[in-house]
């Protein structure tokens, strides 16, 4: 049944130095900023508006700085499955010819341990900004839906493990190896240009985009789970009109089908990257 | 059976570092491979594994390299294949036994033979060279293959552990190529086939290699000569009882450089 794989992939993953330290070292601290130092200038402006809204505001708030910390995290830890990917190729080719574990076999397992893994860095970053965001407000901001919340972080999860991969299978199979020590930051700093986006700007053709853009679904399914309300369209304007969360799923859902086909074709398709090729 | 034809395989445009190789192991067949350092051995080894792009054919058991998926008929003791996960050397037994279906007691019994108990706790990479070397062999021995591919099997183990290696290369009943680049250990394999690799390229082979114990070199070509090498631009001839011994050469990278020095 070769279960043993699945078995070790999930322990090498969960005490990873990078789920460690980029997947929740820096993401609590990156909340914690948002809880204690960033929040002054939306305190101030919580004074400005009746007291009968703070708590919807202070939800939107929570649930903004919640969905894209949780993208930062998912997406940071991205560049070291990524790196162990590149780094492991001779044995993914040994293994995938010369033992019971087939190309098949070998994603479901590693999309299974994504499924386990990504949602449990999510619980522990919902307890986190429940705690932090409660105390800094001096109010109760509990995750709306939270079997939802769940869902949410699994799809993003599966999503950026999918997107990680085919980047550095396709620096493979386009001969330049090498560029995966790029290529592999590609999806933090599409996370933190389309989160952005959402946050602050607004221009002409923007719904389309934040309903196709695999990165703002993400922040939309999150948010809106977290907050169990209509997810503006920007953040810092709600009366831009809100996301469609409908859309938005299956435009996530989507991107994973077809990443997870075009990974199979080319996991198949990889060839070792000799010692000599890393530097 | 392995059947390897016009092998070619260049790490840079132009600069081959295996060469036109052709070589047949049969079911049952052990054969070793004696080269210097930087002549091709691993390289090859490699793209018998199918861990590097070459050009020519390779079968194993008649089918075709590429198409190979989940064949257990194989194993190798080349390290950058057990980098699967960031395991300990304990949890890297157990998965890679699981992995070919294999008995994991039996590898940890071995390598506790080996004295290698100490390492079950520490990764690949914490090891020396020689603990690493060991390791990697009994993983690939306890898989009980049909075929062994081993890489400079000896490298960073002590003596007595060498001749341990070689009594239980001698006892496997599949087929096996070894490579290494001590000749002082041709005298444990008398029996088995003999092949020699220089600048990428395969010489022999010589059937069985106790015909070279004896044997000598000499520069240039000879008519009673078992084998003609050519290394450096020049042709050697091995001879029996004949030119400079064999025997006085510790290993291949002494032959070598002498060949290239005169």
């Amino acid at each position: 049944m070769t279960l043993k794989y699945f078995k070790y992939y999930i322990k090498s993953m969960l005490f990873h130095p990078s789920m460690l330290g980029w997947g929740i070292g820096f993401t609590l601290l990156w909340m914690f900023l948002g809880a204690f130092v960033f929040s002054a200038e939306f305190k101030r402006a919580l004074e400005h508006i009746p007291i009968d809204a703070h708590s919807t505001w202070i939800l939107h708030y929570t649930s903004g700085w919640f969905s894209t910390s949780t993208l930062y995290s998912f997406s940071s830890l991205t560049i070291g499955l990524a790196f162990n990917l590149f780094y492991s190729t001779s044995s993914v080719v040994y293994v995938l010819k010369f033992t019971r574990l087939s190309p098949v076999k070998y994603y479901a397992y590693n999309i299974l341990g994504s499924l386990l893994m990504f949602p449990l860095l999510s619980v522990s970053m919902v307890v986190s900004v429940y705690g932090f965001y409660s105390y800094s407000f001096g109010k109760d901001v509990y995750p709306r839906n939270v079997p939802l919340l769940m869902i949410a972080s699994l799809l993003a999860g599966v999503f950026l493990y999918l997107l990680s991969m085919l980047l550095t299978l396709s620096c493979i199979a386009l001969g330049r190896p090498r560029l995966v020590r790029t290529i592999a930051h590609a999806p933090v700093i599409l996370a933190v240009l389309f989160s952005y986006s959402q946050l602050y700007g607004y221009f002409s053709g923007m719904e389309t985009i934040l309903h196709i853009s695999p990165f703002n679904n993400i922040i939309s399914q999150l948010a809106y789970a977290y907050s169990g309300m209509d997810i503006p369209l920007t953040f810092a304007n709600p009366q831009t009109g809100f996301i469609d969360v409908g859309v938005s799923t299956i435009s996530l859902l989507f991107w994973t089908v077809t990443l997870c086909l075009v990974d199979v074709y080319l996991i198949k398709k990889m060839r070792a990257i000799s010692p000599y090729e890393f530097f | 059976m392995l059947e390897v034809r016009n092998l070619a395989v260049e790490y840079k445009k132009g600069k081959p570092v295996v060469n036109a190789v052709n070589l047949t192991l049969h079911k049952k067949e052990k054969v070793m491979l004696l080269g210097p350092n930087g002549s091709g051995k691993t390289t090859l080894m490699r793209a018998i594994l199918g861990l590097v792009k070459y050009n020519g054919d390779i079968k194993i058991d008649g089918k075709s390299l590429e198409r190979l998926r989940c064949e257990l008929c194989v194993a190798t003791n080349l390290d950058e294949v057990y980098y699967l996960l960031a395991l300990n050397v304990k949890e890297l037994t157990s998965l890679y036994m699981d992995l070919k279906g294999c008995d994991v007691k039996y590898c940890i019994e071995l390598m506790e033979d080996f004295g290698l108990k100490d390492t079950f706790g520490k990764k690949l990479w914490q090891l020396s060279s020689g603990q690493k070397r060991l390791i990697t062999n009994v993983l690939a021995l306890a898989s009980r293959p049909k075929m062994l591919l081993m890489d400079e099997v000896f490298e960073g183990v002590d003596p007595a552990r060498k001749l341990t290696l070689a009594n239980l290369f001698n006892q496997f009943g599949g087929s096996m190529l070894i490579t290494t680049h001590e000749l002082s250990m041709l005298k444990y394999f008398h029996h088995w086939g003999l092949y020699f690799m220089f600048e990428g390229k395969l010489f022999g082979k010589v059937n069985p290699s106790s015909k070279i114990l004896d044997a000598g070199i000499v520069r240039g070509e000879d008519p009673n000569a078992i084998l003609k090498v050519e290394a450096a631009g020049k042709v050697v001839s091995i001879v029996p009882k004949a030119g400079r011994p064999l025997r006085e050469f510790v290993d291949l990278n002494m032959l070598y450089e002498e060949l290239i020095i005169q």
